[in-house]
């Protein structure tokens, strides 16, 4: 006789597949659309991203091997470097300022310190870049994160110390713009 | 089969909650399951992590770090919940559309095999049927042997044969060395 015992794993293995999808976008997409939209700056643009990177999940969920969050993370930093690509080969970029003379001098600040860390965030290196996504966009305690990536707890502490200087060196002013900067304020 | 090594239940520590609300999503359901009792938990905290300063090196710089941290954090763009409610919808429905895909190919592929089986077996008898009759032939059984029929028309009345000899072998002796004897007058 037949062995239909194939036919009941193979609904229940399509099920599970189903069920680590599902478990997968309630997880990191939260994450990974911010990070998208952090670096793009753009809320349309993140969605369209960010879709892009969940139906690549669904569709390659079998590669999936192991912790998540790094094989997410290689989709969402390919996905990003093909819109970067695409931009640079066709699209203008908006360099349209808002008025900032309509907006509160904190919304500024934090339009400012946006835009400062966006280009901060694409000057890092790609293990930075990683470490940042993990650890600030999925919330990822250094235990998950040294447990995703091979490292050990301590190196990923040294990793995003080292990261966050780096950022520090991009993000804060340099010294020609400060005079432009309170310029803008006065 | 691919074997699925990311365990849901202990990676899925703080998932997003299912939108409730908004574009058919909340009744979206995937073959039997209803996904939404599964994954109602609180989504992660956008507050800094509380790790984050661990096995970090000496460095005068660690408390502008750890502010600038809590600014990455706090200046993170967040995808609108409705942005990520209609991601969610298209990624099921692309999951949906990967199972009917997957469906047709295995139906598709077990379509080829039968045709191939059938074709092989048909072959195969084909080729069984041809080698006997060959080796019943070569081994000069009861094959039917030819026959060749000639019809054969004859006269009604045929001569009698005469009842005295041709030749009287008596009357000639003389020719093989017995006694002669004159050839009675008839």
């Amino acid at each position: 006789m037949y062995d239909l015992r194939i036919f009941t794993d193979r609904a229940r293995l399509n099920s599970d597949r189903r069920d680590i999808i599902e478990s997968l976008f309630n997880t990191y997409a939260r994450g990974v659309g911010s990070y998208v939209y952090t670096r793009v700056h753009d809320a349309e643009l993140a969605e369209a991203i960010t879709s892009r990177v969940f139906l690549i999940v669904v569709r390659n969920i079998g590669q999936l091997r192991g912790a998540p969050a790094p094989w997410l993370w290689s989709i969402v930093r390919s996905e990003l470097s093909r819109h970067f690509r695409d931009r640079k080969q066709h699209a203008e970029i908006d360099e349209s300022v808002p008025d900032q003379a309509a907006e509160p001098i904190e919304q500024v600040i934090h339009r400012e310190m946006q835009s400062r860390v966006q280009s901060a965030l694409g000057r890092l290196s790609d293990d930075q870049q990683q470490i940042v996504f993990m650890k600030f966009y999925q919330g990822m305690q250094n235990k998950e994160i040294a447990q995703a990536t091979g490292l050990s707890a301590s190196n990923v502490g040294v990793m995003i110390h080292r990261a966050l200087k780096q950022i520090k060196v991009y993000v804060e002013p340099s010294e020609p713009d400060l005079p432009a900067a309170a310029q803008r304020r006065e | 089969m691919h074997e699925m090594a990311f365990n849901i239940a202990s990676a899925d520590p703080h998932p997003r909650p299912l939108p409730s609300t908004g574009e058919g999503v909340s009744g979206c359901t995937l073959g039997n399951t209803q996904h939404s009792a599964l994954f109602r938990m609180p989504p992660r905290s956008t507050q800094l992590p509380a790790d984050l300063t661990d096995h970090w090196p000496d460095d005068p710089a660690n408390e502008d770090l750890a502010r600038l941290a809590g600014d990455l954090v706090s200046t993170r763009r967040e995808l609108p919940t409705i942005s990520l409610d209609r991601i969610q919808l298209r990624m099921r429905q692309e999951v949906i559309r990967t199972g009917r895909r997957r469906r047709w190919r295995t139906i598709a592929a077990l379509f080829v095999l039968v045709i191939a089986g059938y074709m092989g077996v048909r072959a195969f008898l084909t080729a069984r049927t041809s080698s006997n009759t060959t080796t019943h032939a070569s081994r000069g059984g009861d094959s039917t042997p030819v026959q060749d029929r000639f019809q054969v028309t004859l006269p009604a009345a045929t001569p009698k044969a005469p009842n005295r000899p041709l030749i009287d072998l008596s009357r000639h002796s003389a020719l093989f060395g017995g006694p002669t004897s004159q050839p009675s007058k008839p």
